[in-house]
């Protein structure tokens, strides 16, 4: 299957031992046969979006920013499992992975329909994703009320993205192999 | 009363959080205001934090991207908590929209940014108002958004008497939760619905195959 990470750590010296984890998560997948796209937002030549809707209106499917969201919008065109790793910061995942989801953008059409009741946008490769995973670094200090709030709020987005499992976990260094097995099984 | 306005748009000075911020501007009497900050200007953010710190009363007003507010917004949210003793008790308000036509798209945003701003900021959130069918408004007439105009100056008021938002300030701008089940069909048979879309594409001058898949 094709798997895409998103690491949305804003800053790597507070989270070693969570990147190490997805380090060794993409490694894990990778050994077993699965093909792996990571992403490390923070690494990566990659600048917010700016609404400028080229990728609808002037160069459809493509964003106006040259820079290395388009491997990613590349990947995101064939990906099974789509996992966004983040540290919760002001109750919310990162700017660094909110970043990376503002630029799926390209990837939907701006037309819209009804889908499950709802006006939804139309995707604009066919079934592009099986499963959606949010998957929060965990180092004790997260409120069950953001957790919540987040899960929720990713259960938009998969309605949005028309993806229909989910992935929702804490990880903490230690509990790598539970959330492989999630990924794998899901 | 100092209040700061801030507009979360990525399409900044031309963006349709612009009009909607110049429409609550153009109601505000007894408030202190400085010019609408665009913290989209990600290597500002500093500079209008500080300007907000010194406010009594902060409002922002940002289109709703991909579920939740624009990551530039995100972040600016990120550098009011590292200072958050210098907010603690003040007001906060928020204008939120979106092109789609009903609520619920917006609610998964306005439950955060009431846990954000009370919980996390410990401010007092006058109210989150959500404005749906957003996308038209740069070239629609401001008489298309008369009623969405008319039900914002009890935000207007809110904010200059510092009081929180009607309860039903949302159910009176856009009416419902959810579209009915006939809206949806006519929703489904409106030849109309993409027009914009198409609109905005022939403004160029070269054919656009809105539908392209490039990769």
């Amino acid at each position: 299957m094709n798997v895409v990470i998103v690491n949305g750590i804003d800053d790597i010296s507070n989270w070693e031992g969570h990147n190490q984890a997805i380090n060794s998560i993409n490694h894990e997948l990778n050994s077993r046969g699965h093909k792996v796209d990571c992403f490390n937002i923070l690494d990566m030549n990659f600048h917010y979006c700016q609404g400028c809707w080229d990728c609808w209106t002037r160069t459809p499917g493509k964003c106006r920013m040259k820079d290395e969201g388009e491997v990613y919008l590349k990947a995101l065109k064939n990906v099974d499992c789509l996992l966004f790793f983040s540290p919760v910061k002001a109750g919310f995942v990162t700017a660094e992975t909110k970043k990376a989801l503002d630029r799926f953008v390209p990837n939907a059409l701006p037309f819209i329909n009804i889908y499950e009741k709802e006006c939804h946008h139309l995707e604009r490769y066919p079934k592009s994703g099986k499963t959606l995973g949010v998957v929060l670094l965990d180092d004790g200090s997260i409120s069950n009320k953001s957790a919540e709030i987040i899960y929720n709020n990713f259960t938009r987005i998969q309605k949005n993205m028309k993806i229909n499992k989910s992935i929702r976990f804490k990880l903490t260094p230690n509990n790598t192999e539970e959330l492989l097995n999630e990924i794998i099984n899901n | 009363m100092k209040l700061s306005i801030i507009n979360g748009s990525p399409r900044k000075r031309t963006s349709n959080s612009t009009k909607i911020l110049n429409w609550i501007i153009s109601g505000l009497d007894k408030t202190e205001y400085d010019e609408i900050e665009y913290i989209a200007e990600v290597k500002k953010q500093d500079e209008i934090l500080d300007k907000c710190k010194k406010s009594d009363s902060l409002l922002f007003c940002f289109p709703l991207y991909v579920d939740s507010m624009p990551a530039q917004q995100k972040l600016f949210f990120e550098k009011m908590e590292k200072y958050k003793m210098d907010f603690k008790g003040k007001t906060i308000s928020f204008i939120i929209h979106s092109g789609f036509p009903e609520m619920i798209q917006s609610e998964s945003l306005k439950e955060y940014l009431e846990m954000f701003s009370t919980d996390i900021m410990e401010m007092n959130c006058l109210g989150v108002a959500i404005i749906g069918g957003s996308e038209a408004l740069q070239m629609a007439p401001d008489q298309m958004f008369s009623r969405q105009i008319n039900e914002l100056q009890s935000v207007i008021r809110s904010i200059e008497d510092q009081t929180k938002f009607p309860l039903d300030i949302n159910i009176k701008i856009n009416k419902r939760d959810k579209l009915t089940g006939f809206q949806r069909f006519i929703f489904k048979i409106n030849p109309l619905k993409n027009f914009y879309w198409i609109y905005r594409a022939s403004k160029h001058p070269f054919k656009v195959n809105l539908k392209d898949r490039p990769y």
